[in-house]
């Protein structure tokens, strides 16, 4: 069997306990309770014969008052930039917090995930950017933790990246 | 013209359309702004409203520009509450039993948990004899107690260790003591433990040596050792001895050195680690209370009574049986008696034999031993010793010589030497070849006119001693006089005859009581009445002999009650003088 470390980054509120919760636990909540420090959630995941055991480091968002330590990403095998699509500042952030990763984790794999497709209509990070991303060679992908949108394909996307 | 009058006038004069220009005008409100206004004005509930909704804003504001701060409102609020508990303390007791209940619930919980606790170690460290024993080294040494405890009450458990990759936080392996079943988390405790140190390391940092080596959650202690690669953390219960510190650091230089390869390129894969584990269960160290092997108090008092009693009753027996053999040693060497055999029987000892009623009342051998007679009994048949010693003893009571005459005896000849007169020697002569042992008797050497005759009265009382001197040992339940006895009996008569055809004065006459003896163990009237008829059928041996029979008075006596005690079953003789009429 095989263990990864995959950090969960992103700006405040952008929904990644959601998707950890989502994909481990197959629940969502609307109920908003921001992560302090960090919190570890493991789910196995199977690709063809390979075992894999995710450790999943939800690390709290960034914001003014709390800066993301590069220490809860060192020895991370993947991580995911999380961004809220209604929000556009997260966009920035997220990138910000990309570069952070890069530094702690230079091996480690990324997938970008554009979170609350489920309020696509109230966007506010334009397919323009996305673009950019894509064409910087980011995996990005949409999701919604809420109607379970893509949330599975993320984590095996990133998982079978990082087994590669 | 009055104020009203004027008014009137004037609003007559002037259209109210007029008059409304003019009062926007001059205040630039319209009639509803003043209506309002007046409305306030008049209705101080209304006007409360209003202002209700402005105080909060501006009390923020005020804070805003520092014209009120925190401090102002802390006196007002102390005032008003110190005024409110003044006026009723029972609103403010209502108001805050909500918040305080619990609070003082949860305090006295946890004061009394602690109490329990602080209870339970005192009655563990206090009374054992080990934790006296850890007292008094606290005393004379100078040390808290608290410290020689813990120095020596190393009682702990490590209940599970964690491999942990360092920079990952995966856990690479895990060993737990085999009563934890449920292991499943460990994945997760490892990389919490990984994102704790990082944390802590992260923000305490003073340098970068300094690494968190433990974490205490509640009775469990997190001890952490760190490689290069990999780290190791140990969960742990109860008082750890130092030395678990040693243990850790070897089990991860040992991993880092057999696994360096390995850790270096960890991708994620654990096999390499979990399937050599043995420098984790190296680390699965514990130590049990031996409190749990201390044996009952009272096994420990009745283990030490019992081989108490099995000592002594040992020592009983030991001492018992060395008392008896001297005894039997003393018996045997003494003259005149002959041991066949002892046995023992529903606890008492019986000594078999034969003894020559001369050697005296060898109950009292027995007893200078310390036994009792109820313990050891003399089974001893009676016979005639021809000892020297006692052959001689025996021609000196019969005979009774007088203080000028030696007797001695060599071989079968007893030798008279001395001075005697011609009375004593025809006694002598007729009485001493009933002796046994003696076939001669020798009485060239005595010169029988130098010596003057011996008075009559002194001849009797010389014939009452030997009166005295005589007894005889019958078997139980018979009177019979065997050969031997019969040659003492003989004498007995003519002594006795001898000394009843003497009256010393004319108001007394002499009787001779015959004693049977007897003893009081066993049934006592039994013994009384069988000692009687022994009494009464030696009597009647002497009334055959023709002593009369008012001279003759039988009696019983216990052996316990005599000062020198006569062989149970013996008749013993003693002549008193009585007056005629008491016959």
């Amino acid at each position: 069997m095989i263990k990864k470390k995959v950090c969960m980054l992103g700006a405040f509120a952008v929904g990644k306990t959601s998707l950890v919760q989502r994909f481990v636990n197959s629940i969502f909540s609307v109920k908003y309770q921001t992560t302090i420090g960090v919190k570890i959630d493991q789910k196995m995941i199977s690709l063809g014969e390979t075992e894999v055991n995710l450790l999943l480091w939800d690390i709290h968002g960034e914001d003014d008052f709390q800066k993301v330590k590069a220490t809860y990403v060192m020895g991370a095998s993947g991580y995911f930039i999380v961004m809220d699509g209604t929000r556009n500042e997260t966009y920035q952030v997220g990138l910000e917090l990309e570069k952070l990763a890069r530094t702690a984790a230079p091996q480690a794999k990324c997938v970008i995930l554009i979170n609350k497709s489920d309020l696509i209509s109230d966007w506010e990070i334009t397919p323009g950017q996305i673009a950019r991303l894509m064409n910087d060679g980011f995996k990005v992908i949409q999701t919604s933790a809420k109607d379970n949108l893509a949330v599975e394909t993320a984590f095996t996307e990133l998982t079978r990246m990082m087994i590669k | 013209m009055t104020e009203k009058d004027y008014k009137n006038n004037l609003y007559s004069s002037i259209s109210h359309g007029q008059l409304t220009e003019l009062r926007k005008a001059i205040t630039g409100l319209d009639s509803e702004d003043l209506q309002r206004l007046n409305r306030l004005i008049q209705d101080p509930e209304h006007f409360s409203v209003e202002i209700s909704q402005l105080l909060p804003l501006s009390i923020k504001k005020m804070f805003e520009r520092g014209e009120v701060d925190e401090e102002h409102l802390r006196k007002f609020v102390e005032q008003v509450l110190h005024q409110s508990v003044k006026s009723d303390p029972g609103v403010m007791a209502t108001i805050l039993f909500p918040i305080m209940m619990p609070a003082i619930r949860k305090a006295v919980a946890d004061d009394i948990k602690r109490m329990v606790e602080s209870l339970n170690t005192s009655l563990e460290h206090g009374f054992s004899p080990k934790r006296i024993g850890w007292r008094m080294q606290a005393l004379f040494s100078g040390r808290k107690y608290a410290e020689i405890v813990l120095s020596n009450a190393y009682v702990f458990k490590v209940s599970q260790v964690f491999l942990i990759h360092r920079t990952t936080g995966l856990l690479l392996n895990q060993v737990q003591e085999a009563e934890i079943k449920d292991a499943r988390d460990a994945d997760l405790v490892s990389s919490m433990l990984s994102a704790i140190k990082d944390f802590v390391q992260d923000s305490f940092r003073r340098d970068s040596e300094e690494n968190l080596d433990s974490i205490k959650v509640g009775n469990f202690n997190i001890w952490i050792e760190q490689g290069p690669y990999a780290i190791i953390a140990a969960i742990v219960e109860g008082n750890v001895p130092g030395s678990l510190r040693l243990i850790l650091k070897e089990a991860i230089e040992a991993i880092h050195v057999n696994f360096s390869y390995e850790l270096e390129h960890f991708q994620g894969n654990t096999e390499a680690f979990v399937l050599k584990d043995r420098f984790l269960r190296t680390c699965l160290l514990n130590e049990k209370k031996e409190a749990k092997k201390k044996k009952p108090l009272i096994i420990l008092i009745l283990a030490a009574l019992l081989l108490g009693v099995l000592g002594f009753w040992t020592y009983m027996q030991v001492e018992f049986k060395l008392r008896f053999n001297q005894m039997l040693d003393e018996l045997e060497a003494t003259k005149g008696v002959a041991v066949t055999g002892t046995e023992k029987e529903n606890g008492v000892y019986s000594i078999t034999g034969l003894y020559d009623p001369l050697v005296g009342n060898l109950n009292n051998v027995v007893k200078q031993h310390g036994f009792d007679l109820h313990d050891v009994k003399l089974n001893l048949e009676p016979m005639i010793s021809l000892d020297y010693d006692l052959v001689l003893l025996r021609a000196r009571r019969v005979l009774m010589p007088p203080e000028t005459i030696d007797l001695s005896l060599k071989r079968d000849t007893l030798i008279a030497e001395g001075a005697a007169n011609n009375e004593w020697l025809e006694r002598a002569a007729s009485l001493v070849l009933h002796l046994p042992g003696i076939y001669f008797f020798d009485i060239t050497k005595v010169n029988e006119e130098k010596i003057p005759q011996t008075p009559a009265r002194q001849q009797v009382e010389n014939r009452i001693l030997a009166i005295e001197n005589y007894y005889f040992v019958f078997k139980i339940n018979e009177v019979k006089l065997d050969s031997l006895q019969k040659i003492d009996f003989d004498i007995l008569i003519n002594e006795a005859k001898s000394v009843l055809n003497f009256r010393f004065d004319q108001d007394s006459v002499p009787v001779i009581e015959v004693y049977s003896h007897t003893s009081r163990n066993g049934q006592i009237d039994a013994n009384k009445n069988a000692a009687r008829l022994r009494a009464e059928k030696f009597v009647d041996l002497m009334l055959h002999e023709g002593l009369p029979i008012e001279t003759l008075v039988p009696k019983v006596i216990f052996v316990e009650d005599e000062k020198v005690p006569f062989p149970v079953r013996s008749v013993s003789f003693k002549v008193k003088y009585v007056n005629p009429a008491a016959l």
